[in-house]
């Protein structure tokens, strides 16, 4: 996980740092989506703690799509392995409408990395990953398992070791 | 009157500082796509999905827009080295696009 928390805006309250740490249901209130940022250093990891990377990428992926969808815009952050073997995950950046080029470098700690789509277009395919130029070539770039959920509300996994897509029984409701 | 810098789209990656906020005119082959707007410097790279070897392409996409995928264009915007596209996959972008066209090869027939 990178540094976080500098950015002279970042408070306890915005930085997402919410008041109780401990095993969380995925479906559990978080942060809003207010708490992304726009740039700079991420913000400091929610203490929400999970006992998969899958289920903590699943909670973020609730958390943000019904603002990504609100306002068409792209969602996305990382994952992380705490040292306890539990896994948490950092609040969404906000990105444009077609595109994420904001989103924390991959920390030494984090596991996988997820993403919203923003709302339906007929302009994009935006109910599934973007191809080798996009959400699967970042996957592989850094050999980590990517997750998308998209306006209609589907979460997707996508493997690049094994070069596969999965549609998850869970959604992501905008 | 705005100097328009015309210049290979491999000198753009390879000294992106010297075009940092410059208004460029450069020919690559267009990907026009949900997150894969791009230019890129051959056909090769954009085949295999080379994206160090592109710059992404802060455009709206439309149907006259998408219609240039996969074609040779000349784009004339500006450069920013520190706009890396979409996941940051790219080598920097160009905004405030006011031209793509379709930059037509040489006539073979003719020669």
């Amino acid at each position: 996980m990178s540094g976080c928390g500098s950015s002279p805006s970042a408070s306890p309250s915005d930085a997402g740092v919410g008041p109780a740490a401990g095993v969380a249901p995925a479906d559990a209130g978080v942060a809003d989506a207010s708490s992304s940022v726009d740039g700079g250093s991420p913000p400091c990891p929610s203490p929400k703690t999970f006992p998969t990377a899958e289920e903590a990428a699943v909670a973020a992926m609730k958390e943000a799509n019904p603002n990504s969808v609100r306002e068409n815009r792209e969602y996305g952050g990382w994952v992380h392995r705490n040292a306890d073997g539990t896994f948490s995950y950092v609040p969404p950046v906000r990105g444009s409408i077609d595109g994420l080029d904001n989103i924390p470098d991959k920390g030494p700690s984090d596991v996988v990395w997820y993403h919203t789509h923003g709302a339906a277009d007929p302009h994009y395919d935006s109910e599934n990953f973007s191809g080798a130029d996009g959400d699967k070539g970042y996957s592989r770039q850094n050999n980590a398992t990517g997750y998308v959920a998209t306006p209609s509300g589907a979460i997707k996994r996508y493997d690049p070791a094994t070069d596969t897509e999965a549609t998850l029984p869970d959604t992501a409701p905008p | 009157m705005l100097e328009i810098l015309f210049v290979s789209l491999i000198h753009l990656i390879q000294h992106p500082e010297t075009y940092h906020h410059k208004q460029v005119r450069v020919v690559g082959v267009a990907s026009l796509k949900f997150e894969g707007k791009a230019l890129y410097v051959s056909k090769e790279d954009f085949d295999h999905a080379i994206t160090k070897n592109a710059v992404w392409l802060d455009v709206e996409l439309n149907d006259n827009v998408k219609k240039n995928h996969g074609k040779y264009v000349m784009v004339e915007g500006v450069f920013d080295e520190s706009k890396k596209g979409h996941l940051k996959l790219y080598s920097g972008s160009i905004t405030d696009i006011k031209r793509i066209e379709v930059w037509e090869g040489r006539d073979k027939s003719k020669e």
